[in-house]
């Protein structure tokens, strides 16, 4: 008698561990791992994804390197000065639409040249937000050249 | 009180030593021991309830010390009659015999068998209790037989068991507990718990270590999604400045060829003192010294580009002054 209640009692605990206890983890478990496999998708996804964006940033490199150069009227001189002598800076202009415009009237003087066109080139090289605008003078004074022209400066606006 | 009776049974000896064995049944009498058949035992009990059972072996043992002198001990039950010899607070000599067979033949074979024994010595004395109603034990028989005094004493059985009462065997008496008699069992239950438990431990780690996982990957993907929000309106902003950067390139690059390709036009013999350049309008002033060699060298050649222009000289002494304006270029497209 005492047998057959301790068996039938076993029975009852060792059912009752399973059906609330074990079988509940179970049916956990693999809702977990089922999520994680889904998780895992989605995260190959997103990873994909970023790769794909991080070649699209490769391609705008060159844009950024453009609107990245924060330059001021100080800068602009320092600038100006590799090349140009007697420089005058006078600020005319600034509009603000996709991006920040100013525009410049300079009047410098030129050894010769060749300091404009190297000028010109290292804005293209070091790619220097930097448009040269019309009107440009050339002014022959003794030795040198009188320069003068119109210079448009583009500054990233502030991203919000 | 309770009724008290013999285990009248050949089930059951007399031993010098503990038994080893842990589920037997015996009486403990310090010095020896009666070992009992616990089936047997079991099933007188399950007969008689709740009467006091005690070995004869017990009583003698117990007669043995009141008369403290080197007799034989015998006790006649239903069944069987049992003989004793006791030295030195020990049984020496014991045997079970039949009731129904001769007590007589039986004594004399008991004592036969005891002086064949090295460590035998002479009985003076024979006691007997007889409990069996329906035997009658000749005394002068066996005396004459055995040449030896006997005292026979006619006794009731619960009388004579009562003074022994507290030498029963169901005080030795001890059932197995559950635990013992079903140990194996008792052991696969739990060894059943035990496997079932480590499961559980394992499927709590399981799930454990999975939501460690997720959340970990989880996190990675916010991370990422937030770096490819901010790619996407990087790319975005990027995107629109492209026309503005490909303009400036475009730009600088045509007025420094423009510049380039127009000064290159003037010849040797002719030098500018004033450029001015605008987008539809070219102002030149300059000392030539031959016209005909402007004219052909540069004159010609920026007039093919634009709607307008006109070119001027004035004579010095040593060539000419000029002064070239063109206007309203041409669309090559048109």
């Amino acid at each position: 008698m005492k047998l057959l209640l301790f068996i039938i009692s076993f029975i009852v605990v060792l059912y009752s561990i399973f059906a609330f206890v074990v079988m509940e983890d179970v049916d956990r478990l693999q809702e977990l791992e089922n999520k994680y496999k889904l998780q895992k998708t989605i995260a190959s996804y997103v990873q994909q994804n970023n790769s794909d964006l991080q070649k699209s940033m490769d391609d705008v490199q060159e844009i950024k390197a453009f609107m990245d150069k924060s330059i001021d009227e100080q800068k602009l001189h320092a600038l100006l000065s590799q090349h140009l002598q007697n420089i005058t800076i006078k600020k005319v202009d600034e509009k603000s639409d996709k991006v920040v415009k100013i525009k410049y009237y300079i009047e410098a003087m030129l050894p010769s040249m060749k300091n404009f066109y190297n000028f010109v080139e290292i804005i293209e090289q070091k790619k220097y937000p930097l448009e040269l605008a019309y009107p440009i003078t050339f002014k022959r004074d003794n030795h040198s050249i009188a320069l003068t022209l119109f210079l448009t400066l583009y500054q990233a606006k502030p991203r919000q | 009180m309770d009724r008290c009776i013999f285990f009248d049974s050949a089930a059951q000896t007399i031993l010098l030593q503990k038994p080893r064995e842990s589920d037997v049944l015996y009486v403990d009498h310090a010095n020896w021991f009666v070992k009992i058949d616990t089936k047997e035992f079991n099933k007188l009990k399950a007969a008689q309830t709740t009467a006091t059972i005690v070995s004869p072996f017990s009583y003698l043992f117990h007669e043995y010390r009141k008369k403290a002198e080197p007799a034989l001990f015998g006790v006649v039950l239903e069944e069987q009659c049992y003989f004793a010899i006791f030295l030195d607070e020990k049984p020496l000599f014991w045997q079970i015999c039949d009731t129904a067979q001769d007590i007589t033949n039986g004594i004399e074979r008991f004592l036969k068998d005891f002086y064949e024994k090295p460590q035998s010595f002479f009985i003076e004395k024979i006691y007997l209790y007889n409990c069996n109603e329906a035997l009658q034990i000749d005394k002068e028989d066996i005396q004459e037989r055995l040449l030896l005094p006997v005292e026979v004493y006619e006794e009731d059985e619960d009388r004579l068991c009562q003074e022994v009462a507290s030498m029963a065997i169901d005080q030795q008496a001890e059932e197995p507990s559950f635990l013992k008699k079903y140990r194996s069992l008792l052991l696969i239950a739990a060894a059943t718990l035990l496997v079932v438990s480590g499961y559980e431990i394992y499927l709590r780690y399981a799930i454990a270590q999975y939501e460690q996982k997720i959340a970990n990957l989880v996190q990675k993907q916010v991370d990422v999604a937030n770096k490819n929000n901010d790619y996407q309106a990087q790319l975005m902003h990027f995107q629109k400045l492209k026309p503005i950067v490909e303009a400036i390139k475009q730009n600088n690059a045509l007025i420094a060829s423009k510049i380039r390709t127009i000064f290159n036009l003037i010849p040797n013999d002719a030098y500018l003192t004033k450029a001015e350049i605008g987008k539809n309008a070219l102002l030149f002033e300059g000392v030539c010294k031959s016209k005909k060699s402007l004219l052909r060298a540069f004159h010609e050649k920026m007039a093919k580009s634009f709607q307008k222009k006109r070119i001027r000289f004035t004579k010095m002494a040593d060539g000419y002054r000029f002064q070239a304006v063109y206007e309203e270029m041409i669309d090559e497209k048109s």
